[in-house]
């Protein structure tokens, strides 16, 4: 009893932070003053955040920042504010009537502001903030009516984002240069990356949200500054480099981006095994590949004799020979050696490192995971055309075709093999129209990628495939159904 | 002067809209109630947040002319019940553990006693209060660690002194139960 007794003495030495404590109090004063101006009826109105919390969120401890608010404060109730106005300006977005007075008070804050270290914070507070707005309205769009108006006001607000970013990143760059006492410097490190950590994030919410809508145009955009962003000098290590001389104190700043790295790295490996082809299609597809090469080593005497000579099924399982069994197992094999070399980058990234190293551990998760969106892409493609049913796949295929094209014959759905063509005609003939559009979509694409991938050893086998096959009789694109 | 009319006249004083005499309250309580608050959310901002909240309400609870026999009862109460709703709207968020122990220790002692107590309270939380029921970790808490009477702790935790009695009794029963399973 007496040890349990010690123990929680101990407990009580637990304390709230001063600086805190004497912020709250201020606040809370604030707040009392506030309340006691107006009527009782309308303390009930606002259970949550005080005013003075709202308005001073940019904290700052220095007392000249609280006049700036109070200035606001008075400014407010001279124009006949109470609580619920003070509350709707603060949550107003850009297109709402109370918005330029949100964005008057913020630029009073501004000028109230006069060190390089102040102006920084602000700027950077502005910028999440823009940020945050343009996610609103995105959640906007999804509800409600009038979707062309608010896609409007998106767009404007992603502007603002853009703008806000280029303002915070020079007032950054400006302490970077300025001749501040380190602990200042230290102090913008850190609002720096949990900012910027914190608009990435929430970009990154508003284009997935966004790329379930209709509205295009705004995700492109959104895609964009999403990529700009991330280039700006806000966002390079060397910037917080810059600011903060402590190794320790910048390995714990980079900690957030390590986690959100982290986080990407691991929703790109996921992508890419659920995009990955169950291994029967691989079978065949392997055995298909061989065939065709045997082809190519001359013995061509009637497609169809020798193709059962392997066992392989009368009609090719690539469906159009425009992509050829080879491509889409190459495919499948640099999803899978993508993914090990996600995984290696994901232990780099764990290791603590220079930030030589840790930059350039960065700029490899960028490349691995663009090449990822490709092959996932493309697997998902080839998926859908295979008939392959998938829950984790998302077809690029319009719904119509999802119906036909899916087997459920065996549990993992594979499609199995071809009926005799007799019993296709009556569904084949509807679906000519869309398969042929889809491989030659397909073709181009391939044709891009093999480009862009600039994968030299893959050209010359597939050129000869092609070929071959062009020689071989014409075959509908009929996809295999069941 | 009498403890029951000082803080009578603390009381008028507050509905009158006196601001020296409230923060006069918070002065003398903040700490407890931050770390009442603490031990039971275990994030840092959030207790900031909930304790902030705590004073305002209890400030409009006085403004509206109710009786108060006991501040410090009134703003435990008050406290435990805002954590309540704070529970209820954030089931899924995990309890990560005291992780911010080290922000918000006393600094007025040498490294390595802090350390030294860091881990003990660490020890101590992860292996005993974590686990215990809501009920009876505030009741411990607020008998061992913040001193409130009996009487006091009935009050907050809106029960008979009887009650609460059982509740602590049972209370360390279970937190030894607690610790020895894990040792």
């Amino acid at each position: 009893m007496n040890t349990l007794k010690r123990q929680f003495a101990v407990l009580s030495r637990v304390k709230a932070s001063e600086s805190w404590k004497q912020d709250a109090r201020n606040r809370l004063i604030a707040d009392i003053r506030f309340y006691s101006f107006n009527k009782p009826s309308s303390l009930r109105f606002f259970k949550m955040r005080s005013v003075a919390q709202m308005v001073t969120t940019i904290v700052n401890p220095f007392a000249w920042m609280q006049s700036g608010a109070a200035l606001v404060l008075v400014v407010m109730i001279a124009l006949g504010g109470s609580v619920a106005s003070v509350g709707a300006t603060l949550g107003s977005l850009p297109g709402d009537t109370l918005y330029p007075v949100k964005r008057t008070i913020e630029n009073v804050q501004i000028v109230f502001s006069p060190s390089d270290e102040g102006k920084a914070r602000i700027h950077l507070a502005l910028a999440s903030r823009r940020a945050d707005e343009f996610y609103a309205l995105t959640e906007r769009i999804q509800n409600s009516p009038d979707e062309s108006k608010t896609s409007q006001k998106a767009e404007k607000a992603l502007e603002e984002v853009e703008r806000q970013v280029k303002i915070a990143q020079s007032a950054v760059l400006k302490v970077t240069e300025s001749e501040l006492d380190q602990k200042k410097k230290d102090t913008i490190a850190k609002e720096l990356s949990l900012k910027t950590a914190h608009i990435e994030g929430v970009i990154d919410q508003a284009v997935n949200a966004l790329s379930q809508n209709i509205s295009g145009i705004l995700e492109e955009k959104a895609v964009q500054v999403q990529q700009d962003v991330r280039r700006s000098e806000l966002y390079r290590i060397e910037t917080m480099a810059s600011l903060v001389e402590d190794p320790e104190l910048l390995s714990s700043m980079l900690a957030p981006k390590k986690e959100l790295l982290h986080r990407k790295i691991e929703e790109a490996v996921l992508e890419l095994q659920q995009g990955l082809l169950p291994s029967e299609n691989i079978q065949e597809l392997t055995a298909e590949a061989r065939a065709l090469s045997a082809f190519k080593s001359g013995e061509s005497s009637g497609s169809v004799a020798l193709r059962k000579s392997f066992g392989l099924p009368e009609k090719p399982l690539d469906i159009d020979s425009t992509v050829p069994a080879s491509f889409i197992l190459e495919r499948q094999e640099r999803a899978i050696s993508l993914v090990k070399e996600l995984e290696q980058l994901k232990e780099a990234l764990a290791q603590e490192g220079s930030v030589d190293v840790f930059i350039s551990i960065e700029e490899k998760i960028e490349q691995g995971m663009n090449q990822a969106d490709e092959i996932v892409a493309d697997l998902t493609r080839f998926a859908s055309i295979l008939g392959v049913e998938d829950p984790a796949v998302q077809g690029t295929t319009p719904p119509e075709d999802q119906q036909p094209l899916s087997a459920p014959t065996t549990d993992k759905g594979v499609v199995k093999g071809i009926t005799l063509p007799s019993n296709d005609q009556g569904k084949s003939v509807s679906q000519q129209d869309q398969p042929q559009t889809d491989t030659d979509k397909m073709l181009q694409d391939s044709k891009k990628t093999d480009k862009e991938t600039g994968n030299t050893e893959q050209t010359d086998p597939e050129k000869d495939t092609n070929e071959q096959v062009q020689q071989e009789p014409p075959q509908d694109p009929i996809p295999p159904a069941i | 002067m009498i403890p029951a009319i000082k803080n009578k006249l603390l009381v008028s004083k507050i509905q009158a809209g006196d601001s020296d005499a409230f923060a006069h309250v918070y002065d003398t309580n903040v700490d407890a109630i931050y770390r009442f608050v603490f031990y039971k959310v275990s994030h840092k901002a959030e207790a900031e947040d909930i304790t902030s909240e705590v004073f305002l309400k209890t400030w409009m609870y006085i403004k509206e002319g109710n009786q108060v026999q006991n501040m410090k009862a009134l703003l435990f109460r008050i406290a435990r019940n805002l954590v309540i709703d704070y529970y209820r709207a954030n089931k899924n968020k995990a309890d990560v553990g005291y992780e911010d122990l080290a922000d918000v220790l006393i600094s007025d002692t040498t490294n390595a006693d802090e350390q030294l107590y860091q881990k003990q309270i660490q020890e101590f939380l992860k292996k005993g209060l974590k686990e215990l029921k809501d009920e009876y970790r505030d009741v411990l808490l607020l008998r061992y660690v913040e001193g409130l009477s009996l009487s006091e702790i009935a009050q907050v935790m809106d029960r008979t002194n009887g009650a609460c009695r059982i509740l602590l009794h049972r209370a360390t029963a279970s937190l030894k139960k607690i610790k020895k399973d894990f040792n």
